[in-house]
């Protein structure tokens, strides 16, 4: 019988040996911490579930919001029509129908129950909320691209100038929006109490303004960055005899754009929505270190924040490896179904 | 046709090939020479054990000719003790000369989570300062026992220090830490300010409602007057002991906002904070510092801390005068205090050489030079507080005359989590979006839930 050979594994050891090192067994290790409560000080406590049943259970209210005698009546209604949908009806409303009675029924379902840690809900409905700034991005992204692929005078220059914002150091950016937040001294409400006498919103002091001046600010910083650069080339690629064709059978700028430009850039949309998702779930704790510390009132604390603060200032390891992985579900879940969404809708 | 043998292998690849010339001569002169030793295992094991034992002997004796000299890693948060620790520092190395001392800065806000992330990762960390954070350590068992070292070290003598105050370093009767300074919080105001609206001086007898109407006065004076302070007070949160609440009751154990009193408190907040805005919110977004905003002519009133007194000393501009806190709606008088001290971290190498430079850190040397930024703790040095702080009108005994009343919050391990618990809520209800009643049924029910499931008393 052959020996294999010993060769390949000799080259693939420093890299295996380093995965192993630093990303294998952290993973293993953050996964069996997930279960044990540890403050860094005392050995790690067995706790099973507690840590997860902490973050993600339910308990049963004090005082329900309407009578249970019709709770348990709604939920029965829900249950039957669920069953009637999925047996009964076909086509594409029966998604839509089913969607609309689990919200139904968990809508009744917590006017009897409640979470244990309301506040990791209201953390992970901050990072859902944070990502609405992704197709902003990327619509801006596709615009900008589309502009700079003009052969313009100084388009150089122009390309410089919108890529400058990506390269600059997180800190400077995140004080410099900080002050232009500032509610009384700040740029944007300088700029509104000209036309309104009333003046802006207080932006990161208003739980409702926070997120969405985090969002505006994600946007100047990230629409003329890589992902301008991935759309460049992707418009680089279309083939301009396909527009020299559509414009002689009369076709628009506009429609140009829809029938032509964005289904072939529709790959690098694919891989850009990805990325965006894994990063915006990864992401907002830079931002709300610095300029917020996760308030006012929370508002800006994402799940990444959250992890960080139960990991590193209150030493709850147990509790932050669990919330990782919770974490970690939610970016594959959303991946695999972004991946099925996508898979039928890109042109090659 | 030809295939390449594996070298590596040692195996023909090809079939039915002829070696080449320099092969057919190759193998020719390996069938000469003489068998290649045979490993047994045996003789790999020795080897290795061999090899072993030389690297333990070379290890042994590498040590013990080869010894480094002791260094010691200090910790604190710098900023207006540095140069009264450095020259601590300097006094101990001229009594041990064979000892270095390597000073760790970590910044203000976040001292104590770097701390612990240092010690319970074992970096070397000898002494480390230690202030209202105690709790973290003493519950984590990171703090190093004193009482060993007090007994045993005649030429320290632990009945000059204030008794309560070395009792704040005490973690179920052991102690842990010692402290080289008392701070205490009152009030300051800005004289000139006063005199321009009009208004009497605070009195030692004023009341919590004097000071909120000579507040809104001054701030609606400063609307009305361009160059006046803008506002007459200026605080983060307005304090729960004016109205005889705490943030937890005197064992720690549970939340001490509940009842009527704490709905009172959290109502008076919202209206002076945010509905009036008789005063200002200071630190938070779009505004600067306490003491910052008071320096700046702003506001008209802030609380005090004994370590501003060299910022107020050197910056002020105008004449400012200090002055104990109101009496609260319950008729007592208190105030916010803490110590300021130095332990040993309990994963110290050199334990002997920590005490004596935890010794000449909270020694009578290092009290006198901070006399400026602190209370000392030696009774016998309380007295030359006043002379050395000579600013004339300025009144700090009002420092002095606030020890009585201090109240220290329970050393708890949890609290961190507590205090930003106690911020979210309190920040909620500033957002106006909830009832107050309902703010404080839920500050109270969290909080009662972070103590109760904390891991660190598990």
């Amino acid at each position: 019988m052959r020996n294999k050979p010993l060769t390949p594994w000799l080259f693939l050891a420093p890299s295996v040996l380093g995965f192993a090192a630093f990303t294998l067994f952290p993973i293993v290790f953050s996964l069996a911490l997930a279960f044990c409560a540890w403050d860094l000080f005392r050995p790690p406590r067995w706790v099973g579930w507690d840590n997860f049943q902490q973050l993600l259970g339910f308990t049963v209210r004090e005082a329900p919001s309407i009578p249970p005698g019709l709770g348990v009546i709604l939920l029965a209604v829900c249950l039957v029509l669920a069953a009637g949908v999925i047996l009964r009806l076909r086509g594409g409303v029966r998604l839509g129908l089913a969607v609309g009675i689990a919200a139904v029924a968990i809508f009744v379902l917590l006017q009897f129950l409640e979470p244990v840690n309301e506040r990791f809900w209201y953390y992970t409905g901050n990072t859902f909320y944070l990502l609405l700034g992704l197709p902003l991005s990327m619509a801006c992204s596709l615009g900008l691209a589309v502009l700079l692929n003009q052969t313009i005078p100084g388009r150089n220059l122009f390309r410089l100038a919108f890529f400058l914002p990506s390269i600059v150091g997180g800190v400077g950016i995140y004080l410099l929006w900080k002050w232009i937040f500032n509610t009384d001294y700040g740029l944007i409400n300088s700029v509104i109490s000209l036309v309104h006498p009333a003046g802006g919103p207080a932006w990161l002091e208003s739980r409702a303004w926070a997120k969405n001046a985090l969002i505006i600010m994600n946007i100047w910083a990230t629409a003329g960055g890589a992902n301008m650069v991935l759309y460049l080339a992707a418009l680089q690629n279309v083939d301009p005899q396909l527009h020299e064709a559509a414009c002689l059978d009369g076709a628009g700028k506009w429609h140009q754009f829809l029938a032509i430009t964005w289904p072939m850039v529709s790959p690098t949309t694919a891989f850009i929505l990805i990325m965006g998702i894994i990063g915006g779930f990864q992401g907002g704790f830079d931002a709300a270190y610095v300029m917020t510390r996760g308030g006012p009132a929370g508002a800006t604390t994402t799940l990444s924040y959250f992890i960080y603060e139960n990991g590193f200032r209150y030493f709850y390891m147990g509790r932050a490896a669990a919330a990782s992985w919770i974490l970690f579900v939610m970016v594959l879940g959303l991946s695999l179904l972004n991946w099925k969404w996508m898979s039928s809708r890109i042109t090659y | 046709m030809w295939k390449w043998r594996s070298w590596i292998d040692g195996k023909w690849s090809a079939r039915g090939s002829r070696p080449s010339p320099l092969r057919r001569g190759r193998t020719a002169l390996l069938a000469q020479a003489p068998p290649a030793r045979q490993w047994s295992a045996v003789t790999a094991t020795r080897s290795f054990l061999g090899i072993l034992l030389l690297l333990a002997v070379a290890g042994c004796s590498r040590s013990a000719v080869n010894e480094e000299p002791v260094t010691l890693r200090l910790m604190s948060a710098g900023g207006y003790n540095r140069t009264a620790e450095e020259e601590a520092v300097a006094r101990f190395r001229a009594k041990n000369p064979g000892i270095q001392v390597e000073f760790m800065q970590a910044p203000g806000r976040d001292y104590y989570v770097k701390a612990l992330a240092t010690i319970a990762a074992g970096s070397d960390l000898d002494v480390l300062w230690m202030g209202s954070g105690f709790g973290l350590f003493s519950w984590r068992d990171a703090l190093l026992p004193l009482d060993d070292f007090l007994r045993d070290d005649a030429d320290f003598s632990i009945g000059l220090y204030q008794d309560a105050v070395v009792d704040w370093y005490r973690h179920r009767g052991v102690l842990l830490g010692l402290p080289y300074g008392i701070d205490v919080q009152a009030m300051v105001y800005n004289r000139a300010a006063f005199d321009a609206a009009g208004l009497p001086y605070p009195t030692p007898d004023w009341t919590f409602d004097e000071y909120v109407e000579m507040a809104r006065r001054l701030t609606a004076f400063g609307k009305m007057n361009a160059g006046a302070c803008r506002y007459g007070a200026g605080v983060d949160k307005i304090a729960p002991h004016y109205f005889g609440v705490s943030l937890l009751s005197e064992d720690g154990a549970k939340s001490g906002f509940h009842g009527k009193a704490a709905r009172e408190w959290l109502d008076t907040n919202v209206k002076l904070l945010r509905g009036e805005r008789s005063f200002l919110r200071v630190g938070a977004q779009g505004t600067l510092d306490r003491l910052s905003e008071f320096l700046q002519g702003r506001v008209a009133m802030v609380e005090a801390y004994s370590w501003d007194v060299g910022d107020l000393r050197d910056r002020a501009r105008f004449p400012w005068v200090l002055m104990v806190n109101p009496l609260g709606r319950d008729g007592q008088r208190a105030g916010w205090a803490s110590s300021s001290g130095f332990a040993i971290s309990a994963k110290t190498k050199y334990p002997r050489e920590a005490w004596h430079l935890l010794k000449e850190l909270v020694g009578a040397e290092m009290q006198v030079k901070l006399m400026a930024t602190t209370v000392p703790a030696r009774t016998d040095l309380q007295a030359r507080y006043l002379e050395t702080n000579d600013i004339p009108g300025a009144n700090l005994s009002a420092f002095l005359e606030m020890l009585p009343y201090v109240k220290i919050a329970p050393r708890i391990p949890e609290l961190l989590e507590v205090s930003q618990e106690n911020d979210y809520w309190f920040e909620l209800a500033l957002q106006g979006d909830d009832k107050t009643e309902d703010i404080m049924d839920r500050l109270e029910h969290s909080t009662n839930l972070i103590l109760s499931t904390s891991p660190a008393r598990q």
